[in-house]
């Protein structure tokens, strides 16, 4: 599971280009320069990464830390066997 | 009525990616056609194209932006980007941005289509629809130059571009801003839009020889051409080089038939870009021809110069610069005014390249396949578009 949060924080750096190295649980999307925009392209990347789909209740666009997304995303990934 | 300076000029064409491969290629004749990169070319009969070649969309917009632009906003943020620079200087709020384009994002279209339809997925880029908008180039140029005046796109086919240059000529005339950012942008060299050309039987197998006896159509090119047009007092008070002076514009309607062009459209279109600058058909030493290369559209350009032009029509050098170039549909006005005004600036005009053998309904000095010296005061630049939609340029030197 840490390799999947591992991976999609690859993903928002590279989508966003934010610095990976300040992608830390809590740091804010904001504060690291990623707006709701960008989390659009980001879902869309993590869709096709991990061959899953983002339900609208699944993550929601006002998400605000690194951790929330990560979060989220195992979740998905782990119902999605 | 003010009158307006060219001041900057910007241009991605497939044969580079800068004004100076576009004016010296066009110069020396050289050609941008090569087959196209697509892939399964060999199921096309039309498969020889000018496309933008090595094109690096990151480099010019970065990524995110790139994220929200198709292939054609590319072109066009990076003629604007040269076109600004060149000048030197915009003025946000009294300035307007009019970018035209035919088609919109055509690549965008047919790699959401392909997603859905041939390769069976459920989700299309989440950008798809922001991309293929044809107000893409005007508004990702508002937001990377901070203009904050009028913007909008216009769609005329093969004469977006000069619609465009023409709509933000008026606006600077007339004082309603008194710089714009213009020109057209295109990029819809896809499989199924290069299958619609063959099916219109428009396209030529190999070359393009406008006004040559033998020529059997056009070649589709891309690109973007972008002038910045300013207030001639405004570029005279800040001390700003001044390519050249839009003089005038011309435009008319066949609303005769979607396909065939018409000579009296065209010949109207043409008087009334003189008329606009105030120039008699003698004054005019070059014309940049709408040239495609068709059965149909040279003998009938043809005929319009002549009907315009009467007995000037014999002293007039009129070249074609889309065998080069290729015919860049709502890039093309604008793609070809760059061509137009470094011939106005060398006395060097561009040669009709491909030309073989004359045709009798073709009979004015073409310039054919090599480039003349000769030194203009004033050029002119036709498009008449699909649909019977005709605007043309008239440039003057200062």
């Amino acid at each position: 599971m840490t390799d999947v949060a591992d991976r999609v924080k690859d993903i928002l750096a590279e989508e966003c280009e934010a610095d990976r190295a300040a992608l830390s649980d809590d740091a804010r999307l904001e504060d690291v320069g990623i707006s709701s925009v960008d989390m659009v392209q980001v879902m869309f990347a993590i869709e096709e990464e991990f061959g899953i789909s983002i339900g609208e209740n699944d993550m929601s666009l006002d998400i605000e830390t690194v951790g929330e997304v990560t979060a989220a995303i195992q979740r998905l990934v782990a119902a999605a066997g | 009525m003010r009158r307006v300076a060219i001041t900057g000029l910007g241009a991605v064409s497939s044969l580079g990616h800068d004004v100076q491969s576009l004016i010296e290629g066009t110069r020396e004749g050289r050609s941008g056609v090569a087959l196209t990169t697509l892939p399964n070319a060999e199921l096309l009969s039309a498969r020889y194209v000018a496309e933008v070649k090595n094109w690096d969309g990151a480099a010019t917009l970065g990524k995110k932006k790139l994220n929200l632009a198709d292939r054609f906003s590319q072109f066009a943020v990076a003629a604007a980007q040269q076109a600004v620079a060149d000048a030197g200087d915009i003025s946000g709020e009294r300035t307007a941005v009019i970018v035209g384009t035919g088609v919109g994002g055509a690549t965008t279209i047919e790699e959401a289509y392909d997603r859905v339809w041939r390769d069976g997925q459920q989700r299309v880029h989440p950008f798809s629809i922001p991309r293929l908008m044809a107000n893409g180039p005007p508004s990702l140029i508002s937001m990377e130059f901070g203009i904050t005046g009028p913007g909008f796109a216009i769609s005329s086919a093969c004469s977006s571009s000069n619609h465009s240059i023409g709509m933000a000529f008026g606006m600077i005339r007339r004082g309603e801003v008194d710089v714009a950012v213009a020109g057209g942008a295109e990029a819809s060299i896809t499989f199924a839009g290069l299958k619609g050309w063959e099916a219109l039987r428009v396209i030529a197998p190999d070359v393009c020889r406008p006004f040559s006896r033998d020529r059997r159509g056009m070649i589709l090119g891309d690109g973007a051409g972008i002038v910045l047009l300013e207030d001639m007092d405004r570029a005279r008070a800040r001390g700003a080089t001044i390519h050249a002076e839009l003089a005038g514009f011309g435009m008319s309607s066949d609303a005769m038939d979607m396909v065939q062009p018409s000579m009296a459209g065209a010949a109207r279109a043409i008087a009334q870009a003189l008329a606009s600058a105030g120039m008699n058909p003698e004054d005019i030493g070059y014309i940049n021809a709408h040239g495609t290369g068709t059965p149909a559209n040279d003998p009938t350009e043809t005929k319009a110069i002549r009907h315009v032009f009467g007995a000037a029509a014999d002293k007039l050098l009129v070249s074609s610069t889309k065998a080069m170039h290729g015919h860049g549909l709502g890039a093309a006005g604008a793609l070809e005014l760059v061509a137009t005004i470094g011939a106005l600036q060398s006395g060097i005009i561009p040669p009709t390249i491909n030309f073989t053998e004359a045709d009798p309904e073709c009979d004015l000095d073409y310039v054919p396949n090599v480039a003349r010296e000769r030194r203009i005061a004033a050029a002119v630049s036709n498009s008449f578009a699909f649909g019977g939609l005709n605007a043309v340029l008239a440039i003057r030197a200062v």
